[in-house]
């Protein structure tokens, strides 16, 4: 055997694996960091953006598979080769291995790019990473084989590109596409969990199931089986190599789901609620335990000003958003729903804890009557007092900046803004009982749905 | 130090390490070799011809690269056209191709290791086998350099390294001197004398004289079919003095050749 | 004529002429099939112009540059008059898809990828040789149509994922535009290496 591993250490090193390699894993890499803010401190969100970077990787792989499968035939090494005893099927198997060996590398180089992201952060992990990282890894593999046996069977140059696009539009940019046109996941052909390229989009706190590692499981090692054996067998030996991939892609599609949202399930695990030890009790959801301490000091502080109000919550605990109004569901009466801090509360700069505590405030004096009876007012009060709770001096968010496209959508006016940061220096500049006073009677009207508390707050700004 | 292996001290079955009765082989769909009849044992034999005597395509059908379209071939007394005995004649053969292919990214050292391995040679054997070859064709020197950084007389010289690492029994050696200067040619004939002390060594080639130099016998083919055999003694002194040539051994090829054509026309 | 004809073949330039259009006619009958909208989706039109440019960077180069180069002609005019002819040929697939029900538009967009992916694969042709010469535009459009890629404010992202950035990106049209220029230049004078990869 030691001669076997010579041999591929020589054919890794010589025949253009090593190239192949690189041309995978540096853009993966690269992609990777550029895109940080899609999983960081989320084992499962990593796993995903790996395989979702497949959809460049899998087509180079296949090109470069097809580009080493040409090999000895553009370096004429057929007539040699004919003469000696060592079967196509010995011959092809350490560049074979060496391939698998380098694109199942390159992947996990992918990886370890967006590992110093979630290392050390993660404070839950999901087992379904190591399946998602292992079918991406078994997914190049079947690609560099399968480009093997294409590029032995026809060696000709135009065939590279080709195959490179064929392989993008089958594996990536058509499933894209289906997506783009589609209302909902549901209405998504199921047989898009075919392809290992991730195409889905997932929240934090579900998970993919293991139904679907296992299908694409089978689907993959089929096409890498025949891969192989096309690149090892002569032109006889072509329909018995094909059963492989014929019975992997029966079998996945036997196991394909009946919906593809079926195929996505919440994680119980990742939505344990992890709390702070000390102070006002604030929770988030395992899967976002890395955002606990950035967020639990803004919230204390929103939670302990709020203490002057009778009967006020006393915790924050992230919750799942509601569908249909987009805003938290709500919890017990004593706790601030918040939705996942990161995630909602996000600038150009990151995490805004201004906006996050903005977000506490709206939460917490939510009026607990009908809206459509409120007057525009409520809310530039409703800002006020959050901006008071925060200790601010200012409108915490005169500006906030949800990017649509280039646009950025402003939610106050220039007056409004004027006058409300006016509101909140009156309501400062007031003796200290005046102004929990104040923010209690407000605090009052949003459970009786009287608006003259709030009037009153905003002609502070007025006077 | 080279270890001996059983295969080495077998006693022989056969008479000829290569042997032909009447061969046909195609090249496309042009009978190359036709009706061809050889019987070679060890020694360096020289095959002699004019361009499109069916010379190569008789050297690729003894090296197993593309089957006789007809008559019998043994090669190391198995018959060839029986496929099952094809991979341990294979072993036993070496082969350089007149368009010798090579990966250009390989070292000298790591090409021939490669071929050694493609020829199936005991794993113990192959580093031991790599260096004598390499040291054989005087290579040591550039074992260690790309292929692609080889001049065209190293490569060949690479070359015949690759065909004689399994220190095969039957060597196939296809326009092994182009390339060559006039001292590495020298040096070529004195290796061919000791490879054809223990193996059975054809060379292809269209230079008379080296031919005449290094062989201890001759195969002239024209037209696919045996023209003549005999030693370089024996060709050179069949020379007429009236042929064309610039040596006895040019004229004798002249002139045997010439002999033959007159033979067959009629 | 008799020349252009044994040039057009020494390079298989047939060969890459069908494959080019086959690559625009596929991408036009797929979305022709499962699309109402007559705008073929900006993702499968670069694609598709990708693969264009790939098969003509194909026939940028011989077999042996070597032996070519030594032969009399005036080679850079011949160089940049096959660059041009090549991008002839993509834009006027291009414009011809708007024959069909599947449109490659809007015009300002396809004529920036074109040129941008024809110069960075002649780039390519300089750099690797033409058996490689695809392989930049390949992976730079494969980044461009990934599912996070898309029209950004970041000039940064706009550079990197020129290829499907809106018309009148400056960032994008400046990085095709670059891409062009310098690809055209260095292979009009420089031509392939003489040592393919």
């Amino acid at each position: 055997m030691t001669s076997l591993n010579r041999i591929i250490g020589i054919e890794t090193r010589r025949s253009g694996v090593v190239p192949v390699a690189l041309l995978v894993a540096v853009p993966a890499a690269a992609l990777m960091i550029a895109s940080t803010s899609y999983y960081d401190g989320r084992w499962l969100r990593l796993a995903v953006a790996v395989r979702t970077v497949l959809q460049l990787a899998l087509p180079l792989v296949v090109g470069g598979g097809a580009w080493l499968g040409m090999r000895e035939h553009r370096h004429h090494l057929g007539e040699l080769l004919a003469s000696t005893p060592r079967p196509r099927a010995g011959r092809i198997r350490p560049l074979a291995i060496g391939l698998a060996g380098l694109v199942a590398a390159a992947y996990l180089a992918g990886f370890a790019a967006g590992m110093p992201f979630v290392l050390g952060r993660a404070g839950y992990f999901p087992v379904a990473t190591l399946s998602l990282t292992a079918v991406g890894a078994l997914s190049l593999v079947a690609a560099g084989w399968l480009g093997l046996a294409a590029g032995r069977a026809l060696p000709r140059l135009i065939v590279i590109p080709v195959l490179v696009v064929l392989t993008a539009g089958l594996t990536g940019i058509g499933p894209m596409l289906v997506h783009d046109s589609s209302f909902d996941v549901d209405s998504v052909p199921p047989a898009l969990w075919l392809t290992p390229v991730w195409t889905f989009t997932v929240q934090d706190f579900e998970t993919v199931t293991g139904r679907i590692g296992l299908l694409q499981t089978i689907a993959l090692l089929g096409l890498a089986a025949t891969g192989l054996l096309l690149a090892s067998v002569g032109r006889r030996g072509i329909a018995p190599a094909l059963v492989p991939a014929v019975a992997g892609l029966a079998g996945a599609a036997l196991l394909l789901p009946a919906t593809s949202g079926a195929a996505l399930a919440d994680d119980a695990r990742a939505l344990v609620p992890r709390c702070t030890d000390a102070g006002p009790s604030v929770c988030v959801i395992a899967v976002h335990d890395y955002q606990l301490d950035e967020i639990t000091a803004p919230a204390q502080q929103v939670l302990t000003r709020l203490t002057v109000v009778p009967g006020a919550p006393t915790r924050a605990a992230e919750t799942m958003m509601d569908d249909r109004s987009g805003l938290p569901v709500t919890g017990p009466a004593d706790t601030i729903s918040f939705t996942d801090a990161y995630a909602t509360y996000r600038s150009d700069e990151g995490f805004s804890v201004a906006a996050f505590q903005q977000g506490l405030a709206d939460q917490a004096f939510a009026p607990d009557c009908d809206v459509s009876t409120i007057e525009d007012d409520y809310y530039l009060g409703v800002a006020v007092v959050g901006a008071w709770l925060a200790g601010a001096g200012s409108l915490l968010e005169p500006h906030p900046d949800d990017n649509f496209g280039d646009r950025t959508v402003l939610i106050w006016g220039p007056d409004e803004i004027d006058q409300a940061d006016r509101a909140i220096q009156a309501l400062r500049a007031l003796p200290e009982a005046r102004q929990t006073a104040l923010v209690g009677q407000v605090w009052t009207m949003t459970r009786t749905c009287r608006p003259e508390a709030m009037a009153a707050l905003m002609a502070l700004g007025k006077a | 130090m080279r270890t001996v292996r059983a295969a080495d001290i077998a006693p022989q079955t056969y008479r000829w390490s290569i042997e032909a009765r009447n061969l046909t082989v195609k090249a496309g769909r042009h009978q190359a070799v036709n009706g061809l009849d050889l019987s070679l044992g060890i020694g360096v034999h020289g095959l002699l011809g004019a361009n499109g005597a069916g010379k190569t395509t008789l050297m690729r059908c003894l090296a197993t690269v593309i089957q006789p379209a007809g008559g019998e071939l043994s090669l190391l007394g198995a018959e060839v056209s029986r496929g099952s005995r094809l991979r341990g004649i294979r072993r036993d053969l070496g082969y350089l191709p007149q368009a010798f292919g090579y990966y250009p990214r390989f070292t000298v050292r790591e090409f021939v290791e490669y071929v050694a391995w493609l020829k199936e040679t005991p794993a113990q054997d192959i580093p031991g086998a790599v260096q004598r070859a390499v040291e054989r064709v005087g290579l040591e020197a550039k074992a260690d350099a790309k292929m692609k950084s080889l001049s065209g007389g190293m490569l060949r010289r690479a070359g015949i390294a690759q065909a004689i690492v399994n220190d095969p029994a039957v060597l196939l050696l296809d326009e092994p001197t182009v390339g060559l200067d006039p001292e590495q040619r020298l040096d070529f004939r004195d290796l061919l004398r000791t490879l054809g002390v223990e193996s059975c060594l054809l060379v292809s080639t269209h230079l008379v004289e080296d031919v005449a130099a290094a062989c201890t016998d001759v195969v002239m083919i024209h037209e696919g079919r045996t023209a003549w055999t005999g030693t370089p003694e024996e060709l050179a002194a069949a020379g007429a003095d009236s042929a064309p040539g610039d040596s006895p051994t040019e004229r004798g090829y002249a002139t045997v050749l010439g002999r033959y054509r007159e033979q067959a026309v009629r | 004529m008799r020349w252009m004809t044994l040039y057009a073949r020494s390079r298989q330039v047939p060969r890459s002429l069908f494959v080019a259009l086959a690559s625009v006619a596929l991408a036009c009958l797929l979305w022709a099939v499962f699309s109402d909208d007559p705008t073929v989706s900006d993702r499968l039109m670069t694609t598709s112009v990708m693969l264009g440019a790939a098969v003509l960077g194909l026939t940028l180069g011989t077999v042996d540059e070597e032996l070519n180069r030594p032969a009399a002609h005036h080679w850079p005019r011949r160089r940049a008059l096959h660059l041009l002819l090549a991008l002839g040929v993509l834009v006027a697939l291009a414009l011809a898809t708007r024959l069909g029900p599947a449109h490659f538009e809007p015009f300002p967009v396809v004529l920036r990828n074109v040129v941008g992916l024809l110069g960075l694969t002649a780039l390519g042709a300089v750099v690797l040789g033409p058996d490689l010469s695809w392989l930049g535009a390949a992976v730079w459009t494969l980044i461009g149509v990934l599912p996070f890629s898309g029209p950004s404010p970041d000039v940064l992202t706009q550079a990197a994922t020129w290829t499907v950035q809106t018309s009148g990106t400056t960032a994008a049209t400046v990085c095709a535009a670059v891409l062009a220029v310098a690809g055209a230049t260095a292979y009009t004078f420089y031509g392939c290496p003489e040592r393919a990869a």
